[in-house]
């Protein structure tokens, strides 16, 4: 455990943010890594969180939502195109199968975050990432530039 | 100042195909013949204007708005990016526009603060533009960038366009690219101006 939590610091320091949940009665764990929430653009009031799912455990699980300590409230969005042109669509949650990866990134999906405020480049931020059939994972990251 | 071209001969000899023919886009070509829209607009500079032509510039066009917190911001930074990385006398030579799909919310202060956001060169042209519903549409829906009949009465119903496109000095579309990872589009576009400015790509 203790060098877990080494490594875990090693990574945070190296701007690195990340969860793991362990499966409950099983194998493997849920892990969120990589997550990244960039600065909006000049006067622009909501933020995107993007970030990687890992699920080694045996079971799928959705991504329900994700809570941040900024802003008013967050969603989940899908990017889908019409045309020659994308709209955001809210969607309720995120499937990632039993031993899958799912992405949260640029012009797929993202999590929303809505009326934030001076998100200074390098402040933190805490997200919590919620499942239906997991705790919760807590995560902090930091403002990163675009 | 007069603009030596051997940069971006050398750029262009980088990116010719070993068999010797035309260098190829990394983008990929208009679905139509698409042109440069000539309505006249409200601009973030102030006062109005139409899209500059005839100024020698390539325009890379998007159709976006500031609300939007994914595909609008990806495609400026990471063109700012692009513009910062080529040569400064490529960079000289575009123009960047956004006209917006949310005009309800986008004024040409807002527009301005937003794009103020990305780093473009300093030598580089950036316009947003904004106007009554009916002209963004034509003028969105002339480039291929459909946006629904009535206007947006909430942020959450608004659309932008699903690429940045690239017209010629004559106003001709030349290059659709897609923003479809955060660096894809950087490289196109590094890869692509010197060939647009040049004239000599297929």
């Amino acid at each position: 455990v203790r060098r877990g939590l080494i490594a875990a610091a090693a990574l945070a320091a190296l701007g690195v943010t990340f969860g793991v949940q362990q499966a409950e009665g099983g194998s493997g764990s849920l892990e969120v890594e990589d997550v990244s929430l960039p600065q909006p653009a000049g006067g622009a009031s909501t933020a995107s969180i993007y970030a990687t799912i890992r699920n080694g455990t045996d079971t799928a699980v959705r991504l329900v939502g994700v809570v941040s300590d900024v802003g008013s409230g967050t969603s989940l969005m899908q990017e889908v195109t019409r045309g020659g042109s994308g709209y955001m669509t809210d969607i309720p949650s995120i499937s990632v199968p039993a031993h899958g990866t799912v992405k949260l990134s640029p012009g797929v999906r993202h999590g929303m975050i809505s009326a934030v405020k001076d998100l200074v480049i390098g402040s933190r931020v805490t997200l919590t990432f919620e499942f239906d059939r997991s705790t919760p994972i807590v995560v902090h990251t930091t403002v990163a530039s675009r | 100042v007069r603009r030596s071209p051997i940069p971006l001969v050398l750029l262009l000899a980088a990116a010719c195909s070993s068999s010797g023919g035309k260098p190829t886009l990394a983008g990929s070509p208009p679905p139509k013949a698409y042109v440069l829209p000539t309505a006249t607009f409200t601009s973030s500079g102030g006062g109005t204007t139409a899209i500059p032509t005839g100024n020698g510039k390539i325009t890379l066009l998007y159709v976006g708005y500031t609300g939007c917190p994914d595909v609008c911001p990806l495609i400026m930074a990471d063109t700012a990016l692009a513009l910062r990385t080529v040569k400064s006398n490529v960079a000289d030579r575009v123009q960047v526009v956004m006209i917006t799909s949310d005009p309800v919310r986008d004024t040409p202060t807002a527009l301005k603060t937003w794009l103020a956001g990305f780093t473009f060169p300093p030598s580089t042209t950036v316009l947003g533009l904004t106007s009554d519903w009916a002209t963004i549409h034509t003028a969105a829906t002339s480039i291929g960038v459909p946006l629904p009949d009535t206007e947006p009465a909430t942020v959450d119903q608004v659309g932008h366009g699903a690429q940045l496109q690239a017209f010629g000095t004559d106003g001709q579309a030349l290059d659709f690219l897609l923003p479809s990872d955060p660096d894809h589009l950087t490289k196109d576009l590094e890869h692509d101006l010197p060939l647009l400015l040049s004239g000599q790509a297929q």
